[in-house]
């Protein structure tokens, strides 16, 4: 019965999907302009580190070159959460218009068609970026490349995806309740752009240790960076724990997903 | 006159409201900025590490610049910083040309109280900055009130320019993307980021030539009187007010016979 | 096949009060405010039923139709549709039902009409061959091919309305859920849709729940109803009793051209207004029968025309209004 849900929710989220894409073809006037708008979004963080970098060539002990790796590790995990995921934006309009009215008459998931209600053309911007910054940066970090790390490196991306979507899905969760949840999903999403590609172990013992366990963020991209970058040491954490990073998103996202459909039955919908 | 203060002043205080009246935004904007700024504090301290002075400036003023410039950003500019685009999509534009006041003077009414709105945000911020440390008061008296002059001319700008930018929703309707990378640009050349002290030496002198910085770094320059010459720098922030404000009024001028009703 | 028993909906809001600062002072008070709007409510539909679901703004009527629908959550009591619980289990309620909602669509904005019916059948896993022939069938029935493939964002909301109406019938759900169908429409639009709404119940054996302000929908349509006000049912039963208790008294109209009707009078019933062509008698048909008071006036006058006016039913629920609020 399980597997036939999820056999039935990756149908209808194919269906869903192509009908989102299909309804943004429609707009291509600035198409470009709303790709360079994903690119601007998270470059300029980029341009601020290239800045800095080149006046203090160094950061925590971390160099241009394995900082920017860790900035590009980042940049693809957070790509992977706005391809997929990014129609979540829209999370608060769909509750408070009553778009969620028809997602819960409709046999597939609420959460699946939230996520599917339309195309973030913006998100290949940020794929855009994230791959590009990936490639070029990735060769030149001091990480030894082996098919396993390569493997590593792949599976840290998907699961940094997964705890930014899962974080996001947590927060966007209280659109049931609250007014609005938009500031709050913009300062978790601003948190996470400004600072989740530092060495995070930079804001002492106790400001890595709640970014690990009480905001997540340290799985994003900081914790597989160690492990590639083979300075596990300096973390103030087991290392099998870093090791196992990449699995983290997958726990953190299962778990948001639980807590947004519970709070599914606090929806009022509107004009009742 | 007085008639068309009390219009006006109707408008801001409608931006001011839809601001307080989203009470969890208001103090999660607080929140963020709170830990924003303890985290950038952080950040320039550990980037200090082992430098006295990076391109002529030394630690506590690199670091109060950070914050303060975080501050004035989280009030000066908003994510929504215009609803006409919003307006025009909607074809409401329509009953606002309607009314008594000009166009201009209500989304300049409206923008000014969400500014007012966001204050707290920004003293947030602020007390933050100073809790830990990491904000130098101005060097005198007299240095706070050219600060305050330029703040004045700074945000007359940014006002401007960002009126200026939404009315490019009477040209075309799509323009979310315009907009983030409007958002974004305005953020890295004002100087809200990185101050322009720490920018390539061959980027400095452009973006002394775009209204930009006279948007966030001209203040905060004069703030920490690293600048010689602040009647100069007040007369350029107050140059760029009158050519964009020129501006304003010609763009203005052909997006009325442009209006675009949609579903009106 | 829909049971409802003891049904209960509270709505807990932020309770702003006005004065001086109140938008900073909303800051920090957290006053919420408890309104029920839906407070009790038990009955039955049986299935092939068409049942009109009546009450005020405000009475709850939207309320209880997203309860059934499974679209929100009963703070007390019970809701069972074809033996499940809707907000329970969504995916098979989803199945069972269709929806229409007046004020806004479920069909796909950006794209054409046929896209989003291409989506449902997808979505609902239509074979090719059922899908075709219904919505065949429905298209000629409601008119739709010549706006099939405009952007439901181009129709009008005559237009876009029959087009839900398919969307929503399209998977032949045993039961149809229509909220407010025909508001804003006009008389061509308004008689496609009862029309379709007629023929699905009758044909197809489709259960219709259907809330609407039109008294007309209610009268061409609905055998019985149920009426609501204040989150408490006021009334169910069907439309005949209805009018039969609420209204004690029936109006008549008399013409005459070669006669002066000023005088008219009559034993069996009471002169409202007499003019020299045209004259209104009331009389009550619990004791007197409708044929005798029309044989005395004809066979006492020259009458050229005559007319019973039936009971209007607007009347009839206003009065049933005012009697539950007074009393």
């Amino acid at each position: 019965m399980a597997e036939s849900v999820l056999r039935q929710e990756v149908r209808a989220g194919r269906i869903l999907l192509r009908a989102a894409w299909r309804a943004a073809m429609g707009y291509r006037a600035n198409f470009l302009m709303t790709i360079m708008g994903g690119v601007a979004l998270q470059g300029t963080q980029l341009l601020f580190l290239g800045v800095l970098l080149a006046k203090f060539q160094v950061i925590d002990g971390w160099r241009f070159n394995d900082l920017a790796f860790l900035f590009a590790l980042r940049l693809a995990a957070h790509a992977m959460y706005v391809v997929p995921f990014g129609a979540m934006i829209r999370i608060d309009q769909a509750v408070q218009q009553g778009d969620m009215d028809r997602y819960l008459i409709r046999p597939a998931g609420a959460y699946l068609q939230v996520i599917t209600s339309y195309a973030p053309l913006m998100a290949l911007g940020d794929l855009l970026l994230g791959c590009t910054a990936l490639a070029i940066f990735a060769p030149q970090s001091s990480v030894d490349w082996s098919p396993v790390k390569v493997a590593f490196l792949v599976a840290a991306v998907l699961g940094g995806g997964l705890v930014e979507a899962g974080l996001q899905t947590f927060l966007a969760a209280f659109a049931f309740k609250l007014t609005s949840t938009m500031s709050m999903r913009i300062l978790a999403d601003d948190t996470i752009s400004r600072f989740s590609g530092y060495p995070l172990t930079m804001f002492g013992r106790w400001g890595f240790l709640s970014l690990t366990f009480l905001f997540p963020m340290a799985f994003i991209a900081y914790l597989p960076a160690t492990v590639l970058l083979g300075r596990t040491d300096q973390l103030p954490i087991p290392t099998w724990l870093a090791a196992a990073s990449p699995a983290g998103g997958l726990l953190v996202f299962t778990l948001a997903l639980m807590f947004f459909n519970r709070m599914i039955k606090h929806y009022n919908s509107p004009g009742s | 006159m007085r008639e068309r203060l009390t219009g006006v002043r109707g408008l801001y205080r409608a931006g001011y409201r839809s601001v307080l009246a989203y009470r969890a935004d208001l103090w999660f904007g607080i929140a963020g900025l709170v830990i924003q700024a303890t985290l950038t504090v952080v950040v320039w301290r550990v980037l200090y590490a082992g430098h006295d002075e990076v391109a002529g400036i030394d630690r506590s003023t690199a670091v109060s610049y950070a914050v303060l410039a975080a501050a004035i950003q989280a009030v000066i500019m908003p994510w929504q910083f215009s609803s006409l685009p919003f307006r025009v999509l909607r074809g409401q534009i329509g009953v606002d040309m309607m009314r008594p006041r000009s166009l201009i003077s209500q989304n300049l009414a409206q923008a000014v109280g969400t500014m007012v709105g966001r204050l707290p945000i920004g003293v947030a911020g602020l007390l933050t900055g100073l809790a830990l440390g990491g904000v130098q008061p101005p060097r005198s008296a007299a240095g706070l009130g050219l600060w305050v002059i330029s703040m004045s001319l700074g945000i007359a700008n940014i006002l401007i320019v960002n009126l200026l930018v939404s009315m490019t929703a009477f040209w075309t309707l799509e323009i979310g993307g315009f907009m983030i990378v409007y958002r974004f640009a305005t953020a890295f050349l004002s100087g809200a980021l990185i101050p322009l002290w720490f920018m390539p030496g061959w980027l400095q002198p452009i973006l002394g030539w775009l209204p930009f910085q006279a948007q966030m770094y001209a203040p905060l320059s004069i703030w920490f009187g690293t600048r010689d010459g602040v009647l100069g720098v007040l007369a350029l922030q107050v140059g760029w007010v009158v050519v964009l404000f020129g501006l304003l009024q010609l763009v203005w001028r052909r997006a009325v016979h442009k209006v675009v009703v949609l579903g009106g | 096949m829909i049971e409802v028993d003891a049904l209960t909906k509270e709505f807990s809001r932020p309770d702003v009060r006005p004065g001086r600062f109140a938008g900073t002072r909303s800051l920090f008070t957290r006053a919420r405010k408890v309104t029920r709007a839906v407070d009790g409510i038990s009955f039955r539909i049986d299935a092939g039923e068409l049942i009109g679901f009546l009450g005020p703004n405000g009475a709850g009527k939207s309320t209880t139709i997203k309860m059934l629908t499974g679209i929100l959550v009963p703070t007390s009591g019970t809701v069972t549709v074809a033996g499940q619980v809707p907000w329970r289990d969504r995916r098979q309620n989803a199945r069972t039902i269709g929806a229409v909602f007046g004020q806004r669509t479920q069909l796909w904005y950006d794209l054409p009409l046929r896209d989003s019916f291409g989506i449902i059948r997808d979505l609902y896993g239509m074979d090719a061959a059922t899908y075709r022939t219904r919505l065949g069938e429905f298209t000629e029935l409601l008119g739709l091919d010549e706006f099939i493939d405009t952007p439901v964002r181009s129709l009008s909301l005559g237009q876009r309305m029959r087009g839900d109406l398919v969307a929503a019938m399209l998977y032949a759900p045993p039961i149809l859920y229509l909220d407010e169908p025909t508001v804003g429409l006009d008389v061509v639009a308004k008689g496609k849709i009862r029309e379709f709404v007629a023929e699905i119940n009758t044909r197809r054996g489709t259960t219709v729940v259907l809330t609407t302000h039109d008294m007309d929908d209610v009268e061409r349509l609905c055998r019985r109803v149920i009426i609501i006000d204040h989150g408490v049912l006021l009334y169910e039963g069907d439309l005949e009793s209805l009018k039969a208790r609420y209204v004690t008294t029936r109006d008549i109209v008399v013409h005459a051209t070669e006669f002066d009707l000023t005088s008219v009078a009559s034993p069996f019933a009471e002169v409202l207004t007499a003019g020299p062509a045209k004259a209104t008698l009331r009389f009550a048909p619990a004791t007197t029968s409708t044929p005798k008071v029309v044989h005395d006036l004809t066979s006492r006058y020259p009458i050229t025309d005559l007319s019973v006016l039936e009971p209007d039913l607007e009347d009839v629920i206003r009065q049933l209004y005012t009697e539950r609020r007074t009393g």
